[in-house]
């Protein structure tokens, strides 16, 4: 699943873009031992 | 070829409404400038709504993950907490989680491209405070720095080696 300026990656199709990955954070935390967690100031 | 609004509404759609959820959307293979623009129009649409957090969770290989702060379980904050705490009755255990600002990200880049997998350092830098171990990999990340005669690069992380300790 990826958005550009416009939109959508044209490569994709309606039903890929519904079958996009989500997870929690426990599931990143435990996938990964190493994280960088990247924040704006605002 | 024309750009399918339906397509880009329903995409939208259905990220917000996993992030609403205190869901992480995983975005494969990208690299972290491609991960920024999509954060940038998520966090438009979040603007309108005046509310959201958007932010991004950079894993093992090139998998970055994006999430909305303010949606997040407070018990899977409180266990991120709890990971990037130091304990010392927990060496070796603990996540290594580094919080970046986003300004700041690129040169936290280059310097983690610079890094090398040394045993010795990290057979010592594993019963470090994650402080002291950020002061000992930059302060060597300085000295290769000199010697391969980068000076200007070497000051300038150096004077941010000064702000840290």
């Amino acid at each position: 699943m990826f958005l550009n300026e416009r939109g959508v990656d044209r490569k994709m199709g309606l039903e890929d873009a519904s079958r996009f990955e989500s997870f929690d954070l426990n599931d990143i935390l435990m996938k990964n031992n190493r994280i960088n967690i990247i924040v704006s100031k605002e | 070829m024309a750009v399918d609004w339906g397509l880009i509404s329903a995409c939208l759609s259905s990220v917000k409404s996993s992030l609403d959820l205190g869901k992480f959307i995983l975005l494969k293979n990208r690299k972290i400038e491609d991960a920024l623009k999509q954060k940038e129009i998520l966090e438009e649409i979040k603007r309108k709504e005046n509310n959201g957090n958007i932010f991004l969770i950079q894993g093992y290989g090139n998998s970055i993950y994006m999430g909305d702060l303010s949606k997040i379980p407070k018990e899977q904050k409180s266990n991120l907490l709890d990971n990037y705490s130091y304990s010392r009755e927990r060496i070796g255990q603990q996540k290594e989680i580094n919080i970046i600002d986003l300004d700041f990200y690129p040169r936290v880049e280059k310097f983690e491209r610079s890094q090398h997998n040394d045993r010795k350092i990290n057979q010592i830098s594993t019963f470090l405070e994650p402080d002291l171990r950020n002061i000992l990999r930059l302060a060597i990340y300085v000295k290769e720095l000199y010697d391969e005669g980068n000076h200007q690069e070497a000051a300038l992380v150096k004077s941010d080696l000064v702000c840290l300790s």
